[in-house]
């Protein structure tokens, strides 16, 4: 019997819900065909935008998409997605395949995605390949309230009224794809390009700097160094692949149970990550000033067969569900620095949490644990701690169960718990401080370690009522199936 | 596996291991999964003519035509269906 404690006496820091972020890029099938199909296709779509794919996030309750990139953020100059679309800049790329990118999804259209799914936007600024005035230009194209050059282009465009934009990035990864930068050289450039970025009006810019890359942690401190005063949060990017060479990650839905434990021992690593960076960020900006953002992870398989390379689509099993309940649980326990986190990508790309296909639409077991996981969304992270064990193989070794708990403002505890085990169930003994459980409703997204969903076959991994909980005298007693995440409710 | 990028990647893949990989990935099928040779030149010539079809690719679904078109009980996803 595990003991479970939670002491409900203890209110700790917010979870921003932005925690439950996403990311969408110009990228395989992510922002073509599975956000956006034009106002003329047969797919149902709602100023282009595919109505079945925004009435599912909007579920999951989104609370802030990141665009356009990645990569291509450094990329994307900004001036050729406005205007008229049949005059927009078309580029075939004829390296991988003929990845076509016609424009037709630029500021305007992500800004009515954004409308749509009623979430934040969240634009990444190109600083790897475009200028100062560049960046100057399209912030004050978004939110420039009154007469200025860029106020009247974007009123050409048909939108008088100025964007709200809270979250501005300056640059991605600019240590690799975003110039191959020193961290000296680019804190010096951050420092240079957001002198340009100007809050107008009403609407306050919260400066985000490209942070590092796993663990480098000489990026942060020299960053947070020179120029912590000039941002609001540093971003984090940390990808969990199975295999040990970018060549073989390993397959998406074939792997063994070595390969299952490697998987969520790696993902675990988030937690080293995020404390180690935090304490830097913390030695900088005692206040707590800076956020931490963690705005690409995820898991990274190699491709479906069959499909482009360049594309990075991949299928998403129960294994994907434990990393995203774990990086949750990650997530909230550090909300103190954690401010945002976006998972890598929202549709078609890396860990979707929607797979489309024509017509078709499925939920992966991803998007099932982000729906688990929305009560935590703006609540208050409860102290909590379970007795675990050590399970897996060799190095590989993980704690068996995982989990993080919170308070919302109707005072309803909020209890998310992970079994990391590929075949063994336990028995849970929680207590409950300083709280009378009254009411309990529990739901859990359970199945083999390879299941998942496709076309053909769009529930065969969903959540399901749990009604096992009991309620005791201190607490709660269940016991938790082995491969599971679990959601539970108490009043 | 430090630095790494999607950029960085795309530019090391081969084109012709890319093409050895279709072909092994169509000729590890079953013969139960396999689209008979005569079916299989038809599905190919009705992606060749569709304007979502480029490099080999369908943009719609993101796979090579070439492997999605060797498997029986495969389908177009377009919208209408052309095959």
């Amino acid at each position: 019997m595990a003991k479970f404690i939670i002491n409900t006496l203890n209110k700790k820091s917010k979870i921003s819900k932005e925690i439950y972020g996403h990311f969408s890029e110009h990228l395989g099938r992510c922002i073509y065909e599975g956000l956006y199909v034009g106002d003329d296709s047969p797919i149902p779509n709602t100023n282009g935008m595919r109505n079945d794919v925004v009435e599912a996030l909007k579920k999951i309750r989104i609370p802030v998409l990141r665009w356009p990139g990645g990569c291509f953020a450094d990329e994307y100059h900004w001036m050729d997605g406005i205007g008229p679309k049949e005059k927009r800049k078309r580029m075939i790329n004829t390296h991988w395949g003929g990845v076509v990118e016609d424009n037709s999804f630029g500021t305007n259209e992500f800004m009515e995605l954004c409308r749509q799914l009623e979430c934040e936007p969240y634009v990444n600024g190109n600083l790897g390949s475009g200028s100062v005035q560049e960046m100057q230009d399209w912030v004050e194209y978004m939110t420039f309230d009154g007469v200025s050059p860029m106020a009247e282009l974007r009123e050409k465009n048909g939108r008088k009224e100025p964007y709200k934009l809270k979250y501005f990035g300056i640059g991605n990864e600019n240590w690799g794809c975003g110039g191959n930068m020193r961290a000296e050289f680019y804190a010096d450039m951050y420092r240079r390009y957001q002198t340009y970025v100007r809050s107008f009006g009403d609407n306050k810019i919260y400066k985000i700097a490209c942070g590092p890359n796993g663990r480098d942690y000489n990026w942060t401190e020299t960053l947070v160094k020179m120029a912590g005063g000039f941002m609001d949060a540093l971003t984090l990017h940390y990808y969990t692949v199975t295999g040990s060479t970018w060549d073989n990650k390993g397959s998406a839905t074939k792997f063994t149970e070595d390969e299952w434990y490697t998987t969520l021992f790696k993902t675990l690593k988030m937690d080293e990550l995020v404390t180690k960076h935090s304490a830097i960020i913390k030695r900088y900006a005692p206040d707590n000033n800076i956020g931490l953002i963690v705005d690409e992870w995820g898991t990274w398989h190699d491709v479906e067969p069959g499909t482009n390379p360049g594309f990075l689509y991949q299928q998403n099993t129960m294994r994907d569900a434990l990393v995203t309940g774990i990086n949750f649980n990650i997530f909230n326990k550090h909300s103190d620095t954690v401010v945002m986190a976006n998972i890598a990508q929202t549709v078609n790309v890396l860990q979707a949490v929607v797979l489309t296909e024509g017509e078709k639409m499925v939920l992966t077991p991803t998007y099932h644990v982000f729906e688990m996981y929305k009560e935590h969304q703006d609540a208050q992270l409860l102290e909590s701690y379970i007795e675990t064990e050590l399970i897996g193989k060799d190095k590989n070794t993980v704690p068996n169960l995982h989990e993080s708990v919170s308070i919302d403002s109707a005072g309803k505890i909020h209890i998310t718990l992970c079994n990391l085990s590929a075949d063994s169930s336990y028995k849970i003994e929680t207590e409950l401080v300083g709280k009378k459980a009254e009411n309990v409703k529990a739901r859990i997204l359970t199945g083999k370690t390879s299941e998942y969903n496709t076309f053909d076959a769009p529930e065969a991994v969903k959540p399901k009522d749990f009604s096992n909980v009991s309620i005791s005298q201190k607490g709660l007693t269940f016991e938790i199936p082995p491969v599971s995440v679990i959601s539970i409710t108490v009043e | 596996m430090d630095i790494n990028c999607r950029t960085c990647m795309f530019s090391k893949i081969e084109k012709e291991k890319l093409q050895k990989n279709i072909e092994e990935y169509i000729d590890c099928l079953s013969p139960e999964e396999k689209t008979g040779e005569r079916l299989y030149k038809e599905r190919l010539e009705l992606c060749f003519e569709c304007s979502s079809f480029f490099n080999g690719l369908c943009r719609i679904c993101g796979c090579f035509v070439f492997t999605r078109a060797a498997k029986l009980r495969s389908y177009c996803p377009g919208i209408p269906k052309k095959w």
